[in-house]
């Protein structure tokens, strides 16, 4: 599976809009793609979602690769709810296995909701650069500050995670198939077998991974960036 | 071992959807010595690597191995895989999962840590993290150099390496392929390359445009230059000094054959 | 460990939270017995301190859920509690066990956090997220068989992974070398 996660570099009223409006944004379609639940509804909701894939001008493709990631886990719920929901009025039934048109309009009211929540999330990274994804955070959060709630930390934590999921997952992939190479695949057997196989898998993935995440911060601090309210400015704007 | 690549082709998906060629009708047959692999980035040195490991499989085109031993591929800065708690567990690792006696994996660890101018009684017990960047190197060849393969692939060994390490990787090589094992070495270093290969392989876009005894290819700076190679420091100063008038003898490839070439070149005079 | 480097490690844990899963899941349902996303949330408390496990207990599901649509959004609630836990515990575990020895008190502070973990999600579930068709014996089902590999994969992979990095030097060592 590639990488669903990514930057489409292309222009467009969304790629334009400001990172904080894109997250509230986001939260309220997300809300209303949950609300939904008649079939005039969810379409609505669909039509909604496709309008705003297509002012992004990031492509069907981009768009629709992580839903296509999960294709198989949508089928999975789509036919557990079909066989398992609902007692009643069975189309068929085969032991504690009752295929019933409710079962199948809850898997699929469920599929329908999940796939439309994806691509709203999937159209909020592919049309913000993390940066812009941290100062977006940054910007909501502000008035919390008065509180005592860490907001530059937390922008930074955001942005860093969005960041390093496309080069973590491509790092990782690598990593792990070339110590498959070298120590043969994770067993097959018992689960126990299997755990300790993944230990040499997963060592190195984090290994590398909190290398990277040294490099950064210290790269970070050296440019005098601090998060403790100390003088320094934020954002990893290079000292004057 | 021998082996002989037929053919070979592999092209992928690029990130944007492209069709990327790997390799392009790549042919070479090997039996013994070190063959160095050179080509720019990108050129296709890793995937043919990985083709000849095993561990990819082309389009078209075929890979044939005759011989004992099996393959041993050392990836670029394979310390990134560490996992053991220690040296000796790290080394020893492939042998017992071959099912390799205890003491013998043993042996062979402190064999291969030996080749690689480190010791087992001073390594052996700590953590492979621990170490610095020159030693997690050669601990990191020194455990595919303890399978003993008899056909040993080794992708930039010398990257980032301090000089002691560096030249106990290229030892390691030339013992290797003494052993009767034939070794593999793809890298951008010309003058590591000048000191341990028999033979030079160049990849260009994926095909083979050069391929030759390694003296005669490195040493010959013009024609390193046409392939945009940087040759070997040794033939570039020779190089130079021509065009300056000096008489340097031959084709030297290192510092010392440089200056025996110039010594040489003065006494003709 | 300064402020800066908290907060990405944090981060950087929280993307392998959303990563593992992704390279772990050949089959639908295997993310959820092994589950991967547990294991940089619980190395995270254990090397970087409570407020940061926490964190990574927070961003992973959520960014998961947006990103990548798992953990589904029915269960999103329920898991970052659990995950929120897990992070927390392990930081404040980790910074009291001090047994003197190394993998000693990581064990104590993972198990520890696990064992919470498992009763607070179980807590939640009963009277919050599935309120009314909740048991132990759901609880147990739940936690102790489905969940069976994932307990395993914790025992085997967080102490390993927390003594590499110390190795390594990539993280403040427990026992700081006279």
């Amino acid at each position: 599976m590639r990488s669903s996660v990514g930057y489409v570099w292309v222009d467009s009223p969304l790629h334009r809009a400001p990172a904080a409006a894109k997250l509230v944004g986001l939260l309220v379609a997300v809300a209303l793609v949950v609300l939904a639940s008649s079939p005039v509804e969810l379409a609505l909701a669909a039509f909604g979602v496709a309008a705003l894939v297509a002012a992004s001008r990031v492509g069907w493709r981009a768009a629709l690769r992580s839903l296509w990631g999960l294709r198989w886990f949508l089928l999975v719920v789509l036919c557990m709810n079909a066989l398992f929901f609902s007692a009643s009025d069975p189309l068929l039934s085969l032991g504690p296995v009752r295929l019933t048109l409710a079962g199948a309009a809850q898997g699929a009211r469920i599929v329908a909701r999940t796939a439309l929540v994806v691509v709203l999330g999937t159209l909020l990274t592919a049309t913000t650069r993390p940066q812009q994804l941290t100062s977006g955070v940054r910007d909501l959060l502000r008035p919390l500050a008065r509180l005592g709630v860490p907001t530059e930390a937390a922008a930074l934590a955001v942005g860093v995670t969005v960041q390093f999921v496309p080069t973590l997952l491509r790092e990782s992939r690598q990593l792990m198939r070339a110590q498959a190479l070298r120590c043969g695949p994770a067993s097959s057997g018992g689960i126990m077998r299997r755990a300790v196989s993944y230990v040499r898998l997963l060592v190195p993935v984090f290994v590398s991974a909190f290398r990277r995440a040294d490099e950064l911060s210290v790269a970070m601090e050296a440019r005098g960036y601090r998060i403790d309210g100390r003088p320094g400015r934020p954002g990893g704007e290079n000292r004057p | 071992m021998r082996l002989t690549v037929e053919h070979m082709s592999l092209s992928y998906e690029g990130p944007a959807g492209e069709r990327v060629t790997a390799l392009a009708d790549v042919s070479l047959a090997l039996s013994g010595g070190v063959c160095g692999l050179m080509g720019r980035t990108g050129s296709g040195k890793t995937t043919l690597l990985e083709v000849m490991a095993g561990a990819t499989r082309p389009d078209s085109g075929r890979v044939r191995m005759e011989g004992a031993g099996g393959v041993g591929l050392v990836f670029q800065m394979p310390e990134r895989q560490f996992f053991e708690r220690t040296v000796e567990r790290e080394i020893t690792f492939g042998l017992l999962a071959r099912g390799v006696a205890a003491d013998e994996a043993h042996e062979r660890a402190a064999r291969a840590l030996a080749l690689m101018g480190l010791t087992l009684d001073e390594l052996g017990a700590r953590s492979p993290f621990s170490l610095s960047g020159g030693q997690q190197r050669r601990v990191a060849i020194a455990s595919v150099l303890a399978l003993r393969p008899g056909l040993l692939l080794l992708d930039e060994p010398t990257a980032g390496l301090d000089p002691r390490a560096r030249r106990a990787c290229l030892d390691a090589v030339r013992a290797a392929a003494e052993d009767g094992a034939t070794v593999v070495v793809a890298s951008h270093d010309a003058n590591a390359l000048a000191e341990v290969a028999d033979r030079l392989v160049v990849l260009e876009d994926g095909g083979v445009t050069l391929d030759g005894p390694a003296r005669d290819l490195l040493a010959d700076a013009p024609l390193m230059r046409d392939h945009g190679l940087e040759p070997a420091c040794a033939a570039r100063a020779a190089l130079a000094l021509r065009r300056a008038g000096l008489a340097v003898a031959g084709a030297p490839l290192t510092a010392e054959e440089l200056a025996d070439a110039i010594a040489r070149g003065r006494g003709s005079a | 460990m300064s402020s800066v480097k908290r907060v990405v490690v944090a981060a950087v844990c929280a993307a392998l939270g959303i990563v593992l899963p992704m390279a772990f899941h050949a089959v639908p349902g295997a993310g959820n017995a092994w589950l991967p996303m547990h294991l940089p949330v619980m190395i995270c408390g254990l090397v970087a301190g409570p407020a940061a496990g926490a964190a990574t207990g927070l961003l992973a599901p959520v960014l998961s859920s947006l990103l990548t649509g798992m953990p589904a959004a029915p269960m999103l609630p329920s898991m970052t509690c659990e995950l929120v836990v897990y992070g927390l515990v392990s930081g404040l575990l980790s910074s009291r066990v001090r047994t003197g020895r190394l993998t000693l008190d990581l064990y104590v502070s993972l198990v520890g956090a696990m064992v919470c973990g498992r009763v607070v999600g179980g807590l939640l579930q009963a009277l919050i997220f599935s309120a009314g068709s909740y048991s132990l014996a759901a609880w147990a089902a739940g936690y102790l068989l489905t969940g069976l590999p994932g307990i395993v994969l914790q025992l085997a992979v967080v102490v390993p992974v927390a003594v590499a990095l110390e190795r390594a030097g990539l993280v403040e060592p427990r026992y700081p070398q006279r």
